[in-house]
């Protein structure tokens, strides 16, 4: 089998006029590839961004083309998976250098460079995957959905379980209406699975020589280098990372956007565990995710059948168990959960455990409707090939599971949990020492011009500056 | 004027053949006392326990007769404050020494000691003054709640906002109907302003030579000494405290009991906020409260009621705003709240059910609300009780006597109970770990027994160190 990197080679090898044209630019709509193979390069290839690779590779018509991390030691594994692939520390220079033989990026970097580099690679008119949450702010978000459209190019959003079994049998009961009309959704996890809510790192450490420290911090103000950062633990900082929300809601939170009518939020409010420091002396860490949180969001409705009130918890926190459930029964699973209230039935389940209805005695007392909606091959695990198929076959021209027109409204919702909190968390001290939380309220959003309308300062938290030199 | 004591004494040097009866055993009912004077003796004397007597010495009627202290540091100021009290450091002491000269008996010790203590009161016919929560454990608070009955004494739990106008007002509210039959209930304070979930204190330090910490840890297991614990901090640790639960729910959850008809709970749950030491690495501070909780009760509905599902939240978790509350409207106060949800309405109210408002707020100008009609307590929580104590057992009324208290700390301690079975784990093959009390527990109150998880039961009533009993 030629693949197609040699077929354009040797195509251009055999005629110097021939002019070299990756397949983005023959792609088009209705354009059938020269050859069936979909070159890809991998940002962020380490933990989550290692697998996502191996992941794409199952497919027999992807190619790992590239690697780009800006820590060689956490690009050691996708190295060795990937011999061939050429490997860039810097995503900039990866896609000017390579943009021509380049057709698809993934992004699997911390969340505060989702958005950036996944612009740069929409903007060159490639397909990317991106690892979930989607992106670190709303307006980033917001931003990475219509540049889809824009650009044209075939997007995933990497919760995985988006292409699973489970969510698709849920919709297939609420569908056939056997827990009748929705209107509570109540969403858990058990993470953070890391401390959280604690001081910032402190101390001088020597950035390791494998380790770009000023490209990892991409476009956040600049910090000194701390090992506790890194690889894994940006997660629990707001400057880089989004807290339990952002690891887990795009997995517990997918059901409900899947199966309800329902996009932006109009209401937040939330509360946090308070940390504190000593007797009576509250801790202001306002630079970490707090360790644990529950938020209420609504959504109207887009059919006008009223409004979804959906709750969130996590940090261990657990909703009420349903009454329907005995005592004695396993409430969600362990790594949380979502039930939702109907006018006739309750339904619960997580993104990896199969749907019940409850009580649970109804699976034996109700005739299930037949599947109806189509599985995706290899479910889950489908989610990765999907994505190489749809590329390959162009913008528009096959289905996925989370395309960004349906992971971005999705992230946005779950970022304003984020935005929720850290206006929990904002502490005014007046000049005599008193505290206050202005933002302990409840925030009313103007999706559509992206604003908070009753608190200013919660504003900040959609959209953060870039430092200079960076820019979406 | 002369004094009781005095003339008591006066009469004893009069007439030899005169028997010296201390008050309790004259102030049966009915009956008149020789003179006016309640003498108390203060067990705890620091801290809450300072400010108790001083409360109670208010009143001319008051003296304060006797100090005990196990830390002599704590006692200081309360012993300026009655310079003629006698100081003791063993309570069981003082009430063999003092039987016969006291009357009354103030508890405001670590929760771990409220039960021994004021059982050796109230065995005494001693009326008793005991701090909220009234016990550290259910099993202790369904004895005393007996002994007061049995003793005939006069007893008052130190939830003072019990004595409150506004809680009663808001009961009025409910009993004209304003918002029909209440089904939920959610309570939540910021308890606690300390940190919980913190590893157990470690060190080797010396024993303050004021302090007698044998006595101090008293029933609980015994342990080396260590100042993390006093004067203040024990209310974190299970073997001395009962949390934020224990700190605050005696205040925030008084109007729930005070106005709706429950007592007892048959199901409890609850779920906390987890602590973690590293990535995947979870600590299990197994001797300390949480840093926050959610705990859900059941009550059953009496006199044709429906049943009360009531929530409580701490560590600065906070329930859903009511759709009735503006978006910028409080919620509550700083220490927390209540909120009662009825079929035809919602009050909302502060910490100790102050402030109570209906919902939406806008409710408050458009509704005529009924006159006042239930007695307030105007002389407050303490001065009622030391009032009480005149009239005898059974002639008067107490915001908080023990047959209200005693269910009501119950249920406040089911939700201790429910976290720590939340917390018991086994270890499984495999290094996985599994947390058979993580579920609906299900109470039977007449027995006090949890019937699904017997290994809940163990919280029902501790063990005392060796020499200790109830």
């Amino acid at each position: 089998m030629i693949s197609r990197r040699k077929f354009l080679t040797q195509a251009a090898t055999a005629a110097a006029g021939f002019t070299i044209l990756p397949r983005f630019v023959l792609g088009g709509k209705g354009f059938i590839a020269p050859s069936d193979t979909l070159y890809i390069a991998g940002v962020g290839v380490g933990g989550k961004g290692k697998s996502d690779l191996t992941g794409f590779a199952k497919n027999p018509k992807a190619k790992i083309a590239f690697l780009c991390d800006v820590d060689d030691r956490q690009a050691g594994e996708s190295v060795k998976n990937f011999p061939d692939a050429k490997y860039y520390k810097n995503f900039r220079e990866l896609l000017d250098k390579e943009e021509k033989n380049i057709d698809a990026v993934s992004v699997s970097t911390p969340d505060h460079t989702h958005a950036v580099i996944a612009m740069a690679a929409m903007s060159r008119k490639k397909h990317v995957y991106v690892q979930k949450p989607l992106t670190h702010d709303i307006y980033e978000a917001r931003l990475l959905t219509e540049a889809a459209k824009k650009y044209q190019v075939v997007t995933q959003m990497g919760n995985q379980y988006a292409s699973a079994d489970h969510v698709r049998t849920a919709k297939e009961w609420v569908d056939a209406g056997l827990i009748g009309n929705i209107t509570r959704v109540q969403t858990w996890t058990n993470r953070p699975v890391w401390p959280q809510g604690i001081p910032k790192p402190t101390g001088k450490f020597d950035i390791p020589k494998e380790l770009d420290w000023d490209l990892w911090l991409g476009p956040t103000p600049y910090l000194d280098f701390n090992p506790a950062y890194l690889p894994f633990n940006w997660r629990g900082w707001w400057q880089f990372g989004t807290g339990a929300l952002g690891d887990m809601a795009c997995h517990i939170m997918d059901a409900a956007f899947r199966i309800l009518p329902i996009d932006f939020p109009t209401e937040v409010e939330c509360s946090t565990t308070t940390a504190w420091e000593d007797f009576f002396k509250v801790a202001n860490y306002a630079d970490a995710c707090p360790s644990s949180s529950i938020i209420h969001l609504k959504f109207p409705r887009k059919d006008g059948k009223g409004d979804i009130k959906f709750t969130w918890m996590d940090g261990g926190l657990l909703p009420e168990r349903p009454e329907e459930l005995l005592p004695d029964e396993p409430l969600g699973d362990s790594a949380g959960g979502y039930i939702f209230f109907g006018t006739k039935g309750k339904l619960m389940g997580n993104y990896a455990t199969p749907p019940v209805l409850l009580p649970t005695s109804r699976m034996k007392d109700v005739a299930l409707p037949k599947q109806s909606i189509p599985r995706i091959a290899g479910a889950e695990n489908g989610h990765y090939t999907e994505w190489v198929d749809a590329c390959l076959a162009g913008y528009g021209k096959k289905q996925l599971s989370s395309p960004f027109e349906y992971a971005g409204p999705m992230t946005e919702a779950v970022l304003m949990g984020n935005l929720a909190v850290r206006s929990y968390q904002l502490q005014v001290v007046s000049a005599g020492g008193g505290k206050s939380y202005p933002g302990r309220k409840k925030l009313l959003w103007d999706a559509k011009n992206m604003k908070i309308t009753n608190f200013e300062e919660a504003n900040a938290f959609v959209k953060r500056d870039y430092r200079e030199g960076w820019s979406l | 004027m002369i004094s009781r004591r005095k003339f008591i004494a006066q009469a004893g040097t009069a007439a030899t053949a005169f028997t010296i009866l201390p008050r309790f055993v004259l102030g049966g009912k009915g009956f008149v006392a020789p003179s006016d004077m309640l003498y108390i003796a203060g067990i705890g004397a620091g801290g809450k326990g300072t400010s108790d007597l001083a409360e109670m010495a208010k009143s001319p009627k008051v003296k304060i007769i006797a100090l005990c202290d196990v830390d002599d540091r704590q006692a200081v100021e309360s012993r300026k404050n009655f310079p003629q009290a006698k100081y003791y450091k063993d309570f069981r002491i003082m009430m063999e020494k003092e039987e016969k000269g006291m009357d009354a008996c103030t508890v405001s010790t670590p929760d771990h000691t409220h039960a021994v203590a004021a059982m050796a009161a109230i065995t005494r016919g001693k009326h008793v003054y005991v701090q909220k929560p009234l016990t550290h454990d259910i099993d202790e608070a369904r004895m005393l709640t007996q002994a007061a009955r049995q003793y005939k004494v006069v007893t008052q739990m130190g939830n003072q906002g019990g004595s409150g106008d506004d809680v009663r007002k808001m009961k009025e509210w409910y009993n004209a109907g304003l918002i029909g039959e209440v089904t939920k209930v959610v309570c939540w304070t910021n308890r606690p302003v300390w940190p919980q979930g913190v590893q157990t204190p470690t060190g080797k330090f010396d024993i303050p030579k004021e302090l007698d910490w044998n006595l101090w840890t008293g029933t609980a297991k015994k342990i080396e000494y260590n100042p993390a614990y006093l004067p203040f901090n024990w209310r974190g640790w299970w073997s001395f405290g009962t949390g934020a639960l224990g700190d605050m729910a005696c205040h925030i959850m008084d109007p729930v009991f005070r106005i709706l008809p429950i007592d007892y709970p048959t199901e409890v749950e609850c779920s906390l906020s987890t602590i973690w030491n590293g990535v995947f690495s979870e600590s299990h501070y197994d001797e300390s409260c949480p840093v926050s909780s959610i705990v859900h009760f059941k009550y059953p509905g009496k006199e044709g009621k429906p049943d009360i599902e009531l929530t409580w939240m701490d560590g600065g978790l906070l329930p859903k705003r009511p759709n009735e509350l503006l978006a910028d409207e409080p919620m509550g106060n700083w220490d927390g709240g209540v909120i009662f949800e009825g079929t035809k309405g919602k009050i909302m109210a502060d910490c100790y059910g102050e402030n109570p408002r209906l919902l939406p707020t806008k409710l408050m100008k458009e509704i005529s609300f009924p006159a006042p009609s239930l007695p307030r307590v105007p002389e407050g929580h303490y001065l009622q009780w030391v009032n009480a104590c005149f009239k005898g057992y059974g002639n008067a009324v107490t915001s908080s006597n023990f047959d209200y208290a005693g269910p009501f700390t119950e249920s406040v301690l089911m939700g201790n109970l429910a976290i720590r079975s939340y917390n018991l784990r086994q270890e499984r093959k495999g290094g996985e770990t599994n947390y058979p009390g993580r579920k609906k527990l299900l109470w039977n109150a007449k027995n006090m027994k949890i019937t699904n998880f017997d290994e809940a039961n163990q919280f029902v009533k501790r063990e005392y160190s060796s020499g200790w009993s109830i």
